[in-house]
């Protein structure tokens, strides 16, 4: 008889999803010593599939030796939830780890994967008499609590632009003026409060030939938002909703965006490349691995499995995933990711002279494909061409283009998003 | 000139290697020692808290820390304040003395770095540590770690920083694998990185091409970051950060996980750990946004080996005005405490193990209410102890 039955309680059911099932986080489960408290040595710690769900049919069972267990889950907001669980032989329990409330229910999404935090808990009473400061500078004078939070958000897409085009002109310092953004296609609010702003996106776009922005106003700047469209459900090819959850700026927090992917399998591993916890996303990229062999669907959602795998390795392998991460940037030749995981692979796996000719080669053709879908492409675009370039001074030029890109990258984030002058700085 | 180095203990096997550098004093800064200050101070100053966090570190470093596999091998310190004072020390047969360190000019941190990479590269298995606490100066991908003579160059004011994404990638080319960066600095933006258009300062070591590491793993060199990009730190005047004081908890035992048999602090634990303690910390601090550490890079990498881990336990009662009266009494293994009534949570250490928490009260108001036999077992415990009239 299954006797433990484990779920992460979280309301995630608003707003429009194409798969009922729920997102899902590695907790681990292990048996200790009830006089002790340590750990029952011998007996291998599980690691169980925990569902996030405020629906109490929606769990995990599993069935475990009568005994004192503690079940962790870490999220990707760094939150850690834990319980000790009484199994008994005969008898089930239900085990329900409660997470931090978001700050709104159409917020849970982007609180579950770090992109928004709950208000600070008013503080009893401050116990300590000496002031807290800074270490730096003061705090800049930014909008006032009260004051006027109105982005305006506009969706704009391009045809893929000649590399070197693309990338100078996401460099230079008037890029708006350069490239001609105008805003329009305005995009509706679809839920706001004084200080958050959501926005759908789903896109009937032909990915490859054109890539979707949102362009997000703000008082002094522009944020320009990759949206990973079309992002589509393996099998049903339905198309996952995108948001992009804007905050109030604030102190020490100039970028307003951020995105999540309203799905299910891969959101979480999503969360956990943005927090850099590479091992947790590793691990949610191995429940899609036998999938994503088999056929690409969502070449975005290939890209993001991939990040983990690759970030996760420290020598030459083998595995199986190698195979369709070379796949992938044969099949999708317009993904800059997929290119530039090629290029982060073959150096891991000791690079000859022979190879690096190839590695030169596969980042070239990474940066003629444009910005990167993710965050850590850039990054690691960066990071092939600091190593390279001491081989290939010829590369120096891109190098130095993408390091321009680079300083106005949201570094928390999953999906890039740039911060650019507005049209009247 | 003083040595950096306040332990160094010649080992045959792995070792763990740190550099701490702790930076309070920058004379071109305004309210510094220098008659020429800098136009780029962007609002920065004088600082009280990184010589006490890279001390306080050093000392818990040297005492405490006990990696089996990788023994402690050396620390370097190197620290700008004010009015310098001697770092204690313990002499070869445990007579006290004490080291002056030297202060964290670019010169010196140069050398100190450089002998940090030749330890590193004498064993591939060799532990890398660096601790940085000071100014910093962000944007984008891009984080600039300001050095004591920041700014005394007045057309070239990034002349003495580190280009801290550009040190990390060129360390790639160090022999040892584990690598290990704790960046204890506000990142917010810099107009000045901006304006210079990605030079962020000296890279101090410089890529060569050279790929070929020794035994063919990939390096491993996970960061944490005090903050997220464009967020300030914070610290209390004159003491270590929370920052600081949330690595060494995770350090020892906060972090730690026992699923491989002996309690070892991870990487990935001690990210887990760290944000739940500077969670509770920010709380307690009454900091209008909780200080969210961040991190970059993290790979499944053992970092320390623990005997019996320190827990950081916070407990508190509800309802909030039952918690104003509560007396606090927790029993377990070696540890009896008896806390007077609080306005906040109490907060401290114990040893792994199984406790009983009680809450008491004087008056009649409140039934006295237990919480026993909870095991305590890292990366925290937490819980509300509810108690009715």
């Amino acid at each position: 008889m299954k006797n433990v039955r484990l779920r992460i309680e979280k309301s995630l059911e608003g707003g429009p999803r194409v798969s009922s099932s729920a997102p899902a986080v590695f907790g681990t489960l292990y048996a200790i010593d009830p006089l002790t408290g340590g750990r029952v040595q011998g007996t291998p710690a599980r690691r169980p599939l925990i569902p996030i769900s405020s629906d109490p049919a929606t769990v995990c069972s599993l069935e475990i030796p009568p005994g004192q267990y503690v079940v962790e889950v870490s999220l990707p907001s760094g939150e850690c939830l834990s319980a000790v669980i009484e199994a008994q032989r005969d008898k089930a329990c239900d085990v329900v780890l409660q997470g931090e409330a978001s700050p709104r229910e159409w917020l849970a999404w982007h609180h579950l994967i770090g992109n928004v935090v709950a208000p600070q808990q008013p503080s009893l009473e401050h116990a300590l008499n000496a002031p807290v400061r800074h270490m730096g500078r003061p705090k800049p004078a930014g909008p006032g609590r009260h004051g006027r939070f109105k982005p305006r958000v506009y969706q704009r897409w391009w045809a893929q632009l000649e590399a070197g085009t693309a990338w100078a002109l996401l460099a230079h310092p008037k890029f708006d003026k350069r490239l001609g953004i105008k805003l329009d296609h305005e995009v509706p609010c679809a839920q706001a409060d004084a200080e958050h702003a959501v926005y759908e996106f789903t896109g009937s776009i032909k990915s490859g030939r054109h890539r979707m922005f949102a362009i997000v106003e703000l008082a002094d700047t522009l944020e320009l938002v990759t949206l990973p469209l079309p992002w589509l459900h393996h099998g049903s090819r339905a198309k996952h909703v995108i948001e992009l959850a804007l905050q109030r700026p604030s102190s020490g927090r100039p970028f307003a965006s951020a995105i999540a992917v309203r799905d299910p399998n891969l959101s979480m591993l999503l969360g956990f490349l943005a927090s850099g916890a590479l091992p947790a996303a590793r691990e949610l990229a191995t429940k899609s691995e036998e999938r994503l062999d088999q056929d690409i669907t969502n070449p975005l959602g290939a890209a993001a499995g991939a990040y983990a795998f690759v970030a996760n390795t420290r020598g030459a392998t083998q595995r199986p995933w190698r195979r369709w991460i070379l796949n992938l940037n044969r099949q999708f030749a317009w993904l800059p990711d997929a290119a530039i995981l090629v290029a982060a692979l073959e150096l891991r796996n000791e690079p000859s002279e022979t190879n690096l000719a190839s590695v030169r080669d596969v980042s070239l053709e990474a940066y003629s494909r444009g910005l990167p879908y993710f965050t850590l492409g850039l990054r690691w675009l960066l990071d092939i061409f600091d190593k390279l370039v001491p081989v290939f001074p010829e590369l120096a030029q891109q190098q130095q283009t993408v390091e321009r890109v680079a300083l106005r990258c949201h570094p928390s984030s999953a999906f890039t998003i740039l911060r650019l002058p507005s049209a009247g700085a | 000139m003083p040595s950096a180095f306040v332990f160094d203990r010649p080992l045959k096997g792995p070792a763990t290697h740190a550099v701490i550098i702790g930076i309070g004093s920058y004379p071109h800064l305004p309210g510094g020692s220098s008659r020429a200050k800098t136009a780029h101070h962007e609002g920065m100053g004088q600082l009280t808290s990184p010589p006490q966090s890279a001390r306080h570190l050093a000392r818990w470093l040297i005492d405490q820390f006990d990696s089996p596999a990788r023994p402690l091998g050396s620390v370097q310190l190197l620290i700008s304040e004010k009015k310098p004072r001697p770092f204690p020390l313990r002499g070869a047969v445990g007579e006290r003395t004490s080291v002056t360190v030297p202060r964290a000019t670019k010169a010196e941190i140069e050398r100190a770095l450089a002998d940090w990479r030749s330890k590193g590269d004498s064993h591939s298995d060799n532990l890398m540590l660096l601790f940085f606490c000071g100014h910093g100066a962000g944007s984008g991908l891009t984080l600039s770690l300001l050095l004591e003579d920041f700014g005394d160059r007045p057309n070239a004011p990034l002349k003495n920083c580190i280009d801290l994404r550009r040190f990390h990638s060129a360390m790639d080319e160090c022999a040892a694998r584990d690598q290990c960066y704790f960046i204890d600095a506000c990142r917010t933006e810099s107009r000045l990185l901006t304006a210079n258009a990605g030079f962020a300062g000296d890279p101090i070591f410089q890529s060569t091409g050279i790929f070929q590491h020794r035994d063919r793993r990939a390096r491993a060199g996970p960061m944490f970051f005090s903050t997220v990009a464009d967020a300030a730190a914070y610290s209390r005047p004159g003491k270590p950060s929370i920052f600081t004081d949330a690595v060494i908890a995770a350090l020892s035992g906060a972090g730690s996980g026992d699923s491989n048999g002996p309690w070892e602090v991870t990487a990935t634990r001690l990210q887990t750990a760290l944000d739940a303690i500077m969670r509770e910390e920010s709380q307690a601090l009454g900091l209008e946004r909780s200080q969210t550490p961040s991190a970059d890079a993290v790979v499944e990498l053992t970092l320390n080996t623990v005997a019996a881990p320190q827990v950081p336990i916070f407990v508190r009662v509800e309802p909030a005005a039952a918690h104003a009266i509560a007396k606090l009494r927790c029993e377990g293994p070696e540890c009896h405490r008896r806390l007077k009534p609080s306005a906040e949570p109490w907060r401290f250490q114990a040893r792994t193990g199984v406790y009983d928490f009680v809450a008491e009260f004087k008056t009649g108001c409140y039934k006295h209410t237990a919480l026993r036999k909870e095991p305590v077992r890292p990366p925290f415990w937490r819980k509300p102890i509810l108690v009715g009239p």
